[in-house]
């Protein structure tokens, strides 16, 4: 059983495995960068670091959302911190990024568990834009989750 | 064997031979110049340097390592005995030795793959002719920690060395965990321990020596070594920190009568011949000291020194160091955040102030003590380079002869590493291509040696390295001929190009002018390198070259990497750092002036800033921002409709309603600031004007990289977050062409000139005449051969055109009023002025066959005037001027001719 964070983009509920995740802020300050690619939504001063913001509902296709009350972060562990809580049989596809990163969602929903081995692939009616960053989806007892694959999300092109 | 040992030992290890042989050698350099006499001291550090790494070697079992350096350390001791001599053939072949060490550390764990035999050859040579009897052993007998009898295997040349020196010979033993380890040292300052007290003939993990499992499970190995000295037993044990019993001096007349016997044995590892008894050591001992107690007391007060040892300097890890640097950075940010929370408290608390000063003050001096540990002094890397220019001139059959001054100068380590690379490509270019032969620099009356100068000093915050030749320069035509050959610009694009733009070709991707690609550099992959990984580093490379004169390559650094002083600007309501190592200056325009100070230049505007002209940039323009200004009023900004900062309407710009007219409104003034990049500058246009702070870089993640105008970020002392511009990047992200502005630049420049020297000509002679009634003409004295008068009456017509009886020619005439727009003379006129221009006929001055009538001559003048455009159409006109109260007409009568095709008229 693993646990996961959920997240709403839109309407949408989406979840991450809760290891990735270093913490959860209203740090909301963000200076833009010009010139970045459309999904980044800038830089932020976390305790001293700085942490680049991407903004989950853009890279999906979804419409810039203006910040709002129930807008969060979600700041990401870098792969060294990973290494550090590596566990056995944690695959290749267990990574992050080297440096400090973040998303821009929503809204932030419960920790859910689920049995990681119960995970499907995503469904057919997905559209194309999405397709390619999410990794499946997986019930739980709060209804059907979608998954990100997180190495898509931050580095395809 | 080497499993057993732990990683970081080798690495310890490989670091240490590593030093051993850098420092020596500009020693062996010395040595090859040196000749006759050298220092007794030199040729022992030399010695000694490749004997420890021999018995590192021996220890760590890395045979091949081990093999080459005790045969060059024979060779060593050889020379160091006096018993040979040095050549040339040999410091090629300890050079070569040296350069066979260097790549078997670099991989150590492969080292033994490493072929070695040309340079094992080579010295196996060399010892055998001097009579060198390498790779013999005789045996020798002693005890074990155990008290059990063991025979050794030992080189006899050593054991001939150690004899000739007085010393005994002796065997102990030292356990990893509780002799070295426990002790706090490395294995490998242990066995240099040993070295100083003695020579060194062997060092290695004795497996035979573990007596039970136990201690080989629990890694507590012996370490055997059978060293020389001249101390006794107890005092050889004090020196190594080993208790007593562990160190025993081996059975010295059996050796010696062993040395006799043998010494015609070949160099086999042959069982010396059985011996006898052994256990008499005691008058042994005596005989062996007696003459050398005054050596004794020198070396054991040696030694005792050596144990102590203080060191100045401490190894420390380069990560540990980048981890506090990067602590101390944070200090600096939140030392600037408190003082800025604080600061309008201050006086609330009494003391208050006294203990921020202090806090200030601690901190920046921490965190530049921090940062000074990272600094490493440039000779690090300027060390390597009398080798290489040593190797180079040998192989090209060169004299060079290298300077190299500023090594102390100091940079962060980082930056050091990353210059190797760069320099040492620049050097090797020198050496091969801008150094000419020997002949070659007799024939231009050169110093037949080569002059190279490897300059690092400290300049306006940066540290400047220039390396200067006084080679044969850079040929910017053989650079155009080349670049062109290769496709790198165009034939049309040559022509336009200044000298310095051809010589900056060099730094093309693909370039090279070697007329063959040695394998010491031309292979067209360096200078572009070069500079991109000077630029990586926040620096400039620059090339200033004279034919025939030499060449300097400036490179331009930055001093620290971590904290910089910037100038905080705004632009479209967001704060932006830029670096103050960029900055020249700051220009003010007040509104009123900018029509008159900013001119457009293909297109963009640019500034005219005393003798220079530079291009502008709007800062809001290049990062995608809405142009805006502050409304003054209600200061909120909006955004700027205007297209031209040039550009002012009166609609558009006055507001009467308000009572403000924004082009005097100091809001719409602008703020320039001139940043240069190399030997360009440019200005940037900002909305405003903050304070220099000193910031700590942040690099910027994977994720924002790509973006070339940002070289990092940074968090302000109120917590937000801004971007630090590049000086570089901003430019490209312009596309500021500077070598288009210099072009123009270049020709507006000439126009000048030529119109200053037009200006100077404007004072003219003219003969004032009159056409018409209140028409007036001016015609220049110097274009008037002849002024005659004629009657009316005289004047005939052929055809349609007006003649008049000339010397016996018909002169044909011109009427004014028939050519241009201006009246007719007055007909009723009884008599008329002719005037007959001066034409050069046959490089002959003559008569033009053609004159202009005029109705009075008033005045012959020297005047100075600008020549106002006319609306008056007509050929031979060069402009109208106010004469006298009269507006005048100048004109030309030559162009007038020559526009009516009466030059080379022939008058029948």
């Amino acid at each position: 059983m693993s646990q996961y964070a959920t997240f709403l983009l839109g309407d949408r509920l989406f979840g991450l495995d809760l290891m990735m995740i270093r913490e959860i802020n209203r740090i909301l300050d963000i200076t833009p960068v010009p010139h970045a690619k459309p999904h980044i939504r800038g830089l932020i001063n976390l305790r001293g670091q700085i942490v680049t913001i991407l903004d989950l509902g853009v890279r999906l296709g979804l419409e810039p959302q203006a910040i709002a009350e129930d807008s969060h972060n979600l700041i990401l562990k870098t792969n060294a911190e990973l290494a550090a809580v590596r566990r056995e049989g944690d695959g290749q596809g267990y990574s992050t990024a080297t440096d400090l990163v973040g998303f821009l969602v929503d809204a932030i929903g419960d920790v859910v568990e689920a049995d990681e081995t119960t995970i499907e692939p995503p469904s057919a009616n997905v559209s194309e834009a999405e397709g390619g960053f999410l990794s499946g989806v997986i019930k739980t007892d709060a209804g059907l989750l979608v998954l990100l694959d997180l190495h898509e999300v931050l580095f395809s092109e | 064997m080497t499993s057993i040992v732990d990683e970081s030992i080798i690495s310890d290890f490989v670091a240490e031979s590593r030093d051993h042989l850098n420092a020596i050698e500009p020693d062996l350099l010395t040595m090859e110049q040196g000749g006759g006499d050298l220092s007794k001291d030199l040729l022992n550090r030399v010695f000694r340097a490749i004997h420890s790494i021999k018995g590192g070697a021996g220890f760590l079992a890395f045979e091949s390592l081990k093999s080459l350096s005790h045969v060059m350390e024979s060779v060593l001791m050889l020379v160091r005995d006096g018993k040979l001599k040095v050549d040339p053939d040999l410091m090629d072949a300890i050079f070569a030795g040296m350069d066979r060490l260097r790549a078997m550390l670099d991989d150590i764990q492969a080292s033994d793959r490493i072929p070695c035999d040309q340079e094992m050859a080579r010295f196996k040579a060399i010892l055998e002719d001097a009579g060198h009897d390498q790779g013999a052993q005789v045996k020798a007998r002693g005890r074990d920690t155990e008290g059990r009898k063991r025979e050794f295997d030992l080189d006899r040349e050593g054991v001939k060395s150690a004899l000739a020196h007085g010393m005994n010979l002796f065997h102990a033993t030292a356990f990893l965990r509780r002799d070295i380890k426990e002790k706090g040292i490395t294995p490998l300052a242990f066995l240099n321990n040993a070295l100083s007290v003695g020579e060194c003939l062997d060092a290695y993990i004795d497996l035979a020596e573990v007596a039970d499992l136990e201690s080989c499970l629990e890694q507590d190995l012996p370490v055997t070594i059978l060293f020389g000295s001249v101390l006794e037993c107890d005092l050889a044990a004090m020196a190594l920190g080993l208790p007593e019993g562990q160190v025993t001096m081996l059975d010295m007349k059996a050796l010696r009568r062993q040395m006799k016997q043998t010494a015609a044995q070949p160099a086999k590892p042959v069982p010396a011949p059985a011996i006898e008894a052994a256990e008499e050591l005691g008058p042994a001992q005596e005989t062996g000291e007696s003459p050398e107690g005054q050596v004794r007391e020198g070396n054991s007060a040696r030694a005792a020194k050596g144990g102590e040892g203080g060191s100045e300097t401490l190894r420390v890890r380069v990560d540990l160091l980048t981890d506090l640097m990067n602590q101390a950075g944070e200090l600096v940010l939140s030392r600037n955040q408190l003082l800025r929370a604080v600061s309008g408290h201050v006086r609330d608390i009494p003391g208050l102030a006294a203990i921020l000063q202090n806090i200030s003050q601690v901190t920046s001096e921490l965190q530049e003590g921090i940062m000074q540990t990272r600094m490493q002094p440039i000779g690090t890397v300027f060390n390597r380079f009398p080798r290489i220019i040593r190797d180079m001139a040998r192989q090209l059959g060169k004299q060079i002869e290298l300077e190299i001054k500023g090594a102390e100068v100091e940079l962060d380590k980082s930056i050091v590493e990353l210059l190797t690379d760069p320099l040492t490509h620049i050097i090797r270019n020198c050496a091969d291509h801008a150094i000419e032969m020997p002949d070659e620099r007799r024939k231009v009356k050169k110093n037949p040696s080569g002059q190279l100068l490897l300059h690092a000093y400290h300049q306006g915050g940066q540290v400047i390295i220039a390396i200067t030749d006084d080679g044969r320069g850079i040929d910017p035509k053989k650079v155009l001929a080349k670049a062109v050959a290769k496709g790198i610009v165009k034939e049309a694009q040559a022509k336009e190009m200044t000298e310095r733009e051809i010589v900056n070709l060099v730094f093309a991707p693909g370039f090279s002018t070697a007329e063959t690609v040695t394998d010491i550099s031309g292979r067209g992959v360096g200078m572009d390198v070069v500079r991109s990984n000077t630029e990586k580093l926040g620096g400039h490379v620059e090339l200033e070259t004279q034919v025939g004169v030499g060449t300097t390559v400036l490179l331009r650094l930055p001093l620290t990497l971590a904290i910089i002083p910037s100038m905080i600007v705004g632009v479209g309501g967001n704060r932006f750092a830029i670096p103050q190592v960029n900055v020249v200056e700051f220009v003010w325009v007040r509104a009123a002036d900018v029509a008159r100070r900013i001119e457009r230049v293909h297109g963009a505007e640019v500034l005219r800033l005393r003798s220079r002209i530079l291009p502008l940039v709007r800062l809001a323009d290049v990062l995608g921002m809405p142009r805006t200004f502050q409304d003054r009023n209600s200061g909120v900004r909006v955004q700027d409709r205007r297209q031209d900062m040039a550009d002012r309407r009166g609609g558009e710009g006055a507001d009467p309603a308000r009572g403000l007219d924004r082009r005097t409104d100091w809001r719409s003034d602008y703020n320039i600031v001139v940043l240069k990049l190399g030997s360009n500058q440019f200005g940037v246009v900002v909305d405003e004007l903050f304070d220099i702070e000193e910031i700590v870089v942040k690099p910027l993640s994977e994720f924002v990289q790509a973006c070339k105008s940002f070289s990092g970020a940074t968090i302000m002392g109120d917590g937000r977050v801004i971007m630090i511009l590049d000086a570089g990047g901003l430019a490209t992200q312009a596309h500021l062409h500077f070598a288009d502005l210099m072009a123009e630049e270049k020709l507006r420049v000439e126009e000048e000139k030529r119109r200053a020297a037009l200006a100077a000509s404007k004072r003219r002679s003219v003969i004032v005449c009159t056409g018409a009634q209140g028409e007036y003409f001016a015609i220049p004295q110097d274009q008037i051969m002849r002024l005659e008068k004629i009657r009316t009456a005289d004047i005939q017509l052929v055809g349609e055109r007006p003649f008049v009886d000339y010397r016996g020619h018909g002169l044909p005439l011109i009427h004014l009023d028939q050519v241009m727009e201006v009246k007719p003379v007055d007909p009723g006129l009884k008599e008329v002025f002719v005037v007959i221009p001066k034409v050069m006929e046959h490089g002959v001055v003559a008569l033009a066959k053609a004159g202009i009538v005029i109705s009075d001559i008033i005045d012959a003048l020297d005047v100075e005037v600008e020549l106002e455009p006319v609306k008056v159409k007509g050929p031979g006109i060069l402009g109208s001027a106010i004469l006298q109260h009269n507006l005048t007409l100048f004109l030309e009568p030559l162009e007038l001719l020559r526009a009516l095709g009466l030059m080379g008229l022939v008058i029948a």
